[in-house]
């Protein structure tokens, strides 16, 4: 069984068809990366793996469950961190915390366990117990991740997880995605506008483009198959783009 | 499901309380708010009422009789009299240099006037030192003494000419001893007790019934406003909660500070209504024992109010939910306000049942009557339309809920959006 399986997904926004057939496989423990310019389709691609939105057409499979009808199963073991995600500014960083943990456990002692951890992940000392409305960009981001992680999900989605984070902050992010990916077996999709990132994170992406994956493979298979420096150049062979 | 809506009621009634727009608009604008307007009010009547203490009065006396002696008697109870004399050209002058705030000239022939039948004539200046309610007190005064002394008047003249005739009674020729008959019975309450007790109740409901009602649907449209502002919704909406249990946080986190911050306005009105009218409310009508609303009553009376809450809460994060920030959603909220306000100044004047037959239907259908409607008629022992009303209530609640609900289980919460389209100008 794959973590997900993806299949002629479908989707109309608005009017306009943002995904034209999309498919593409995620074997667990992997840690795939969507790549592709503004307006793809990849946000949309996540919010469905999310149970945000419903595909109109084709079908989308969560370790093997249903992401249009068994939806409730399939929160229970995903976790997902949107691109422009904020944090209840009237919270503190621990409060927040506490707030996602008791969602998840079942018990008190392991919702403490899980904020005990997001406490770790996040690393902000003393400002964990500060009103989030506080905090910068960064830091907000950090919490973020903290709060997606802690619960150990079996899958998480992550939308441009460092989008818009100075060195220090983006560097924390992808440590802690690698570290917990890799300790726990983690299954990780996400979506990067910067190449670096995905080549560090990422074991296999797919180019998407138009609402479509133009490609699919591992960074080094697409630096090697179109004898590119890195994968930007590749996307630009294979999207046509000169 | 039940630890989940605890934490889900908990993050609601912490992020609401901690808000400043909701803590200053709901808590500290009515405790401080009314209660700064009724020290306002006080300052305003005090200072009014002790303009009315030892006022300065100018006599002049031009008939110089026992009857004109009597008023300038009467009129000591108001302060000071100075005597200008009749014979001064510029009297008027002359009594505003001596500080005068009322005149009162008595004409020559005066007693004469009174003594052949014919009314006597006193001429009344008022010296208007602003346009305000102090000069019409200062003038009420003096219009008290004035009755006094024309009731003393009276009492001479007709002791005069029919000393056998009791003088007290031609003046109070009748004594209206009235009662007021309750759900058949007669009870010992005059009707303008009872009038002004309908009054007090007819008034103060439908306010406190409105005010719970807009309060709630502000806190609620803010709620999940803030949740789309702040882009906390999408993850909110990934979490393995279920999505209905989301709403009733949201409803019921709603519907607690709303309560908080009704009670907090209760407190700041009452003590504005005490410092406007200069006196607590007990011994007023409200307290008659029998159109208190018995313990039954009450719970039908807080069934429709929780239904018609509730209706208006899930109401509330209906149109909250197709805007993008707490402003569009305040906005937009005033939709709900046209049948919250209507039926409840409506059912402050006029009995429902006196109403046009349209106009009623109108009304039964607005489930915000319903506790206004309830209010008034189990003060007199009505019990069938409050039930029906409450469980008339009870179905629009569920079918705006499942309503609310259907929309927090699809998409439509996040990606709806109403936006109100402006007309380019020119080409």
């Amino acid at each position: 069984m794959k973590a997900i399986e993806v299949s002629n997904l479908v989707k109309f926004l608005g009017g306009s068809e943002v995904l034209k057939g999309i498919s593409f496989k995620v074997d667990k423990g992997e840690v795939f990366g969507l790549i592709g310019p503004n307006g793809a389709g990849k946000t949309t691609t996540l919010r469905i793996l999310a149970t945000i939105l419903a595909p109109s057409d084709g079908e989308v499979r969560i370790f093997g469950l249903d992401a249009t009808r068994e939806v409730e199963e399939v929160r229970k073991f995903i976790s997902y961190l949107p691109e422009e995600a904020g944090v209840y500014p009237r919270l503190s960083g621990l409060e927040y915390l506490h707030f996602m943990a008791g969602l998840y456990a079942d018990k008190e002692e392991r919702a403490r366990e899980m904020v005990e951890e997001g406490v770790r992940i996040a690393d902000l000392g003393d400002k964990i117990r500060a009103r989030t409305a506080t905090y910068s960009k960064g830091m907000k981001r950090r919490l973020l991740i903290a709060r997606a992680l802690m619960v150990r999900p079996r899958l998480a989605i992550l939308d441009e997880p460092t989008s818009g984070l100075d060195v220090v902050h983006a560097l924390h992010i992808r440590r802690r995605i690698k570290e917990y990916a890799k300790m726990h077996g983690l299954t990780v999709v996400l979506s990067s506008h910067n190449m670096l990132e995905v080549e560090f994170l990422c074991d296999r992406v797919a180019f998407i483009y138009g609402g479509r994956v133009i490609a699919e493979g591992s960074p080094k298979e697409f630096k090697e198959r179109y004898g590119s420096e890195n994968l930007e150049e590749a996307f630009a062979k294979v999207a046509g783009l000169g | 499901m039940a630890r989940h809506f605890k934490a889900m009621l908990l993050k609601e009634v912490k992020e609401l309380v901690r808000d400043p727009r909701i803590l200053l608009g709901v808590v500290i604008v009515p405790l401080v708010m009314f209660p700064l307007m009724g020290y306002a009010f006080s300052v305003a009547g005090e200072a009014a009422e002790r303009e009315v203490i030892g006022l300065r009065v100018a006599l002049i006396d031009c008939d110089g009789s026992a009857y004109s002696l009597l008023l300038r008697n009467l009129m000591r109870r108001l302060g000071d009299v100075v005597s200008i004399p009749a014979a001064e050209p510029s009297w008027i002058e002359s009594a505003l240099s001596e500080g005068a705030r009322i005149i009162v000239k008595v004409p020559k022939g005066f007693s004469s006037n009174l003594s052949v039948g014919l009314p006597g004539t006193v001429e009344v200046y008022l010296v208007a030192r602003s346009l305000s309610i102090s000069e019409v007190n200062v003038y009420g005064a003096v219009s008290s003494v004035l009755n006094l002394y024309a009731r003393e008047l009276s009492t001479r003249i007709i002791n005069q000419h029919a000393p056998e005739i009791n003088a007290s009674t031609v003046l109070n020729p009748l004594l209206i001893n009235g009662r007021t008959i309750l759900k058949g019975s007669v009870i010992d309450v005059p009707p303008e007790s009872l009038a002004s007790t309908v009054m007090s109740q007819a008034m103060m409901m439908p306010i406190i019934i409105m005010v719970l009602i807009v309060t709630a649907a502000q806190i609620a449209a803010t709620s999940i406003a803030m949740e789309k502002e702040e882009k906390t919704l999408e993850t909110l909406l990934t979490l393995p909660v279920r999505r209905v249990t989301i709403l009733w946080g949201k409803l019921m986190g709603s519907a607690v500070v709303a309560v908080v911050g009704v009670a907090a306005y209760m407190v700041g009105f009452t003590y504005y209504m005490n410092a406007l009218t200069g006196r607590w409310q007990q011994g007023t009508p409200s307290n008659t024992p029998l159109l208190q609303i018995p313990l039954e009553g009450y719970a039908i009376l807080t069934a429709s109010l929780f239904f018609s809450l509730m209706s208006a809460l899930a109401l509330a994060m209906l149109l909250g939910a197709y805007t993008q920030d707490v402003r569009s959603a305040q906005s937009l909220l005033g939709i709900l306000y046209v049948p919250v306000f209507v039926p409840a100044l409506i059912l402050m004047f006029a009995d429902i049942s006196t109403l046009p037959l349209g106009v009623q239907v109108l009304l039964y259908a607005i489930p915000f009557s319903h506790p206004v409607i309830a209010a008034k008629s189990m003060a007199i022992g009505e019990y069938i339309i409050p039930i029906l009303g409450a469980l008339y209530n009870v179905a629009f609640m569920v079918v705006v809920l499942y309503v609310a609900a259907r929309l927090f289980n699809s998409e439509k919460v996040v990606v709806a959006k109403l936006t109100l389209k402006r007309k380019p100008l020119g080409g």
